[in-house]
C-alpha cells in the first residue's frame, strides 16, 4: 500500500512536534510542564516517525549508539548539576546557594539551574521512550 | 554556610559514584572494562563506608540537607550508627560477591548480558544505601521501588523460562508491596503533614491518642508490604523461584542482603517513625511472634520437602527471616542485636551456601539433591565449604549461626521468654535434617566408586569463597570484633 499521504502528512507535521516538544522543555521553569513532557513529545515525535517510515529508516537518523549515550548523559548530567553544588560549598543539587544565577523572575533565562536540569531530563526521558519502542519492536532488547 | 566536615559529604558521594556507575556502564563497551571499574569503584565506596563508619563512632550521628531545603520539606539523609553500619555491611557483602561473579558471570549469564547486569546491580547498590540513609518515607519509598524493579531485572538477566516466570511473579508480589507501603505512607503523611520520619514520630505522640485507627492502618499497610518484600512467612510465595531461578551471584545478594534490606526498613520504621509505645499498645509484638514462628517452622518444613538444591536453600532463607523477625519481635536491646547478629551472619552463611551450590550446579551440573550422591570425591573442595555453610546454618559452635542463636536465647531469657527458644531448637533440628542428608549423601558413601581429587576453583572465587568461610568462623568464635558496632546501632534506635 502506498501510504504517501501518510507518510508527506508526518514529514510535514513533525519539526512542528518537535518544536512544540523543544519548547515545553525550555519553558519548564517558568509555564506548566517541563523536562519530563516535553522529553515525552520529542520521544513521541521519533516513535512516529519509526510508525511510519520503519525501523531501518529511523535506525539511519537516530541510531541505537546514540540512544544510549542520550539516556545515560542526561541522568548523569543531572548527578554532575547535583555535584556542582556540593564542589561550591553548599549541599547536594542545591540551586541558588551554589552560585547559578537566579536571573529575572518570569523570563527564559531565570531559575538558576532548573533549566538545566529540564534539558537533561528531556534528553533522558525522549531517549529513553525511543529505546522502549524499539525494544519492542525488535522483540529483544538490545 | 555552616561548616561541617568534608566527611560529612561521603554518604551523598557514595550514592552518586553508584549511580554514576551505572549509567557509565552501557557507554563501555569493553566488558573487562566494565567489571573493572566496578570493582575499584565498590573498594573505593566499601572503604569510604567504613571510615563513615567509624566518623560516626566517635563524632555522633549527622544528617545531610538535600538541596539545603529545610527538614520538613527537603530530603535528609541521616547517618548514624545504624545506617553507616549496615551501608558498610552491604557493601562490604556486595564487593566480594562482585570479585565471585567476576568469573561466574562467564559461566551462567549470556555474555550480551553483563553490562546490563552490572549496571542494574549498582542501581540495586544505591538503592540499597538510599534506603538505609534517607530519613525521609517517601525518599524511602522510591528507594523501595528502584531496588525491586532492578531486583526484578537481575532475576531475569539469565533469560531462560523460569527466570521469566519468577521475574514476573515477583514483580506482580512487590508491586501489590509497593503499593500497600505507598498507601501507608499516605494514610500517615495525611496525619502528621510531613515526610520527615524525626518530625513525624514527634508529632505522632500528640495525634496517636487521637487517631489511633489511622496509625494502625498505616501501620498494617506499611507493614503488610514490607513483610511481602521481605518474604515473611504466608507472603513468601515468590521468594523460591526468584531465588533458586536467579544466577549464581545474583542468588547470593539476593538472599544475602536484600531481603535484609526490607527487614531493616521495617525495624527502623517500627522504633523511629511509630516508636515503641504505639508498636506495644497496638500487639503487633504478639502478631510478630506468631508469624515469625510459623515461618521458622513452615520455612525449614518446606525445604525439608524440595529436591533441588537451590530451592532447598530459598526455602531455608525463609524460615531465616522467621528467626530475624522473631528477634526483633520481643523489642528489648537484646533482640535488637541478636537480630542484627543473624541479619550479619545469616548473609555470609547463606551467601557461601548459595555460591558453593551454584558452583556445583554451573560448573558441574549438579542440580538436585539425588545428584549429590559421591560427589564429595569429585568435587570435595566445593562440598567441603557447602558443608561449612551447613554447619553455619544449623548452628555448630565455632560458627557465626551458633553465636547468633545464642545471642537470640539469651534476649529471650533477659525478658523472660525462654518458650521462644523452643522455636529455635525445632527449627535447628529441621535445619540438620535437611542439611545433613547432603553432606551424608556426598562423603560418606559406602559403595563409592569415584576417586579423590581435588578440583580446581579459579582464583576469584576461591578467595570469596575464603572470606566468607573466615567470616563465618571469625564471628563464631570472636563476636567481640562485630557487637560493638551492632550495639550502637540498636542503641541509636532505641535512644530516639
Amino acid at each position: 500500500m502506498d501510504n504517501r499521504l501518510l507518510k508527506t502528512m508526518v514529514q510535514l507535521l513533525l519539526p512542528f512536534i518537535q518544536l512544540y516538544g523543544v519548547f515545553i522543555i525550555l519553558h519548564g521553569h517558568i509555564t506548566p510542564g517541563g523536562g519530563f513532557s516535553g522529553g515525552a513529545i520529542l520521544g513521541a515525535s521519533l516513535i512516529l516517525y519509526g510508525l511510519t517510515f520503519g525501523h531501518q529508516e529511523t535506525e539511519a537518523i537516530f541510531p541505537e549508539k546514540v540512544s544510549a549515550w542520550a539516556e545515560s548523559g542526561g541522568a548523569m548530567m543531572y548527578v554532575l548539576l547535583g555535584l556542582f553544588g556540593l564542589i561550591f560549598g553548599a549541599s547536594f543539587l542545591s540551586n541558588l546557594t551554589a552560585g547559578f544565577a537566579a536571573g529575572t523572575p518570569g523570563q527564559i533565562l531565570s531559575g538558576g539551574f532548573i533549566p538545566l536540569l529540564m534539558i537533561a531530563i528531556g534528553i533522558k526521558v525522549g531517549s529513553t521512550l525511543m529505546t522502549l519502542f524499539s525494544a519492542l519492536i525488535e522483540g529483544e532488547p538490545s | 554556610m555552616i561548616p561541617f566536615s568534608w566527611l560529612e559529604l561521603f554518604p551523598v558521594l557514595q550514592m552518586s559514584l553508584l549511580v554514576l556507575m551505572a549509567l557509565a556502564g552501557p557507554l563501555i563497551p569493553s566488558k573487562g572494562v566494565v567489571k573493572g571499574m566496578h570493582l575499584v569503584g565498590l573498594t573505593l565506596l566499601t572503604i569510604s563506608a567504613f571510615i563513615v563508619l567509624n566518623y560516626t563512632h566517635t563524632s555522633g550521628p549527622f544528617a545531610f540537607q538535600m538541596g539545603g531545603y529545610e527538614r520538613n520539606i527537603g530530603i535528609e539523609l541521616l547517618i548514624d550508627s545504624f545506617s553507616a553500619f549496615f551501608a558498610f555491611f552491604v557493601l562490604f557483602f556486595v564487593t566480594l560477591i562482585h570479585l565471585f561473579s567476576m568469573t561466574s558471570l562467564n559461566l551462567d549469564t549470556p555474555a550480551s548480558q553483563h553490562t546490563a547486569y552490572y549496571s542494574l546491580l549498582s542501581l540495586m547498590y544505591f538503592s540499597m544505601i538510599g534506603i538505609l540513609y534517607s530519613n525521609d518515607l517517601f525518599n524511602m519509598y522510591v528507594f523501595i521501588e528502584i531496588l525491586s524493579l532492578s531486583a526484578c531485572g537481575i532475576i531475569s538477566v539469565s533469560r531462560k523460562k523460569q527466570n521469566y516466570m519468577a521475574a514476573f511473579r515477583y514483580l506482580m508480589m512487590n508491586t501489590l508491596a509497593s503499593i500497600s507501603v505507598m498507601f501507608g505512607i499516605a494514610l500517615i503523611y495525611m496525619l502528621t503533614g510531613s515526610l520527615n520520619v524525626s518530625i513525624m514520630a514527634e508529632r505522632l505522640v500528640e495525634l496517636y491518642p487521637m487517631y489511633p485507627v489511622n496509625v494502625s492502618l498505616s501501620l498494617g499497610f506499611i507493614g503488610v508490604g514490607l513483610a511481602i518484600k521481605s518474604a515473611i512467612f504466608p507472603f513468601h510465595v515468590w521468594l523460591p523461584d526468584a531465588h533458586s531461578s536467579a544466577n549464581t551471584s545474583a542468588s547470593a545478594i539476593l538472599s544475602g542482603v536484600i531481603i535484609k534490606i526490607y527487614l531493616l526498613t521495617l525495624i527502623k520504621l517500627l522504633y523511629r517513625l511509630f516508636t515503641l509505645d504505639v508498636v506495644i499498645d497496638l500487639r503487633i509484638p504478639v502478631v510478630m511472634v506468631v508469624l515469625a514462628g510459623v515461618a521458622m517452622l513452615m520455612g525449614s518444613a518446606f525445604a525439608l520437602g524440595q529436591k533441588e538444591i537451590k530451592r532447598m536453600l530459598a526455602y531455608s532463607t525463609v524460615s531465616q527471616v522467621g528467626y530475624i523477625l522473631l528477634g526483633f519481635s520481643i523489642f528489648t536491646w537484646g533482640g535488637l542485636v541478636a537480630a542484627f547478629f543473624y541479619i550479619v551472619s545469616h548473609a555470609f552463611v547463606k551467601g557461601l551456601l548459595f555460591l558453593t551450590a551454584g558452583m556445583a550446579k554451573s560448573i558441574h551440573g549438579i542440580k538436585s539433591i539425588k545428584a549429590t550422591e559421591g560427589i564429595g570425591y569429585k568435587i570435595p573442595l566445593t562440598m567441603m565449604l557447602f558443608t561449612v555453610g551447613a554447619m553455619g546454618m544449623v548452628g555448630i559452635p565455632g560458627t557465626s549461626g551458633f553465636m547468633a542463636k545464642l545471642q537470640l536465647s539469651l534476649a529471650f531469657m533477659e525478658v523472660s521468654r525462654g518458650y521462644l527458644r523452643s522455636f529455635l531448637i525445632i527449627s535447628g533440628v529441621i535445619n540438620a535434617l535437611y542439611f545433613f542428608p547432603i553432606i551424608m549423601n556426598s562423603f560418606f558413601q559406602e559403595d563409592n566408586k569415584e576417586v579423590f581429587k581435588l578440583e580446581k576453583i579459579p582464583f576469584a572465587m576461591g578467595f570469596t569463597l575464603l572470606m566468607f568461610v573466615g567470616i563465618i568462623f571469625a564471628l563464631g568464635l570472636f563476636p567481640g570484633l562485630l557487637l560493638p558496632y551492632l550495639e550502637a546501632a540498636a542503641m541509636s534506635l532505641m535512644g530516639s
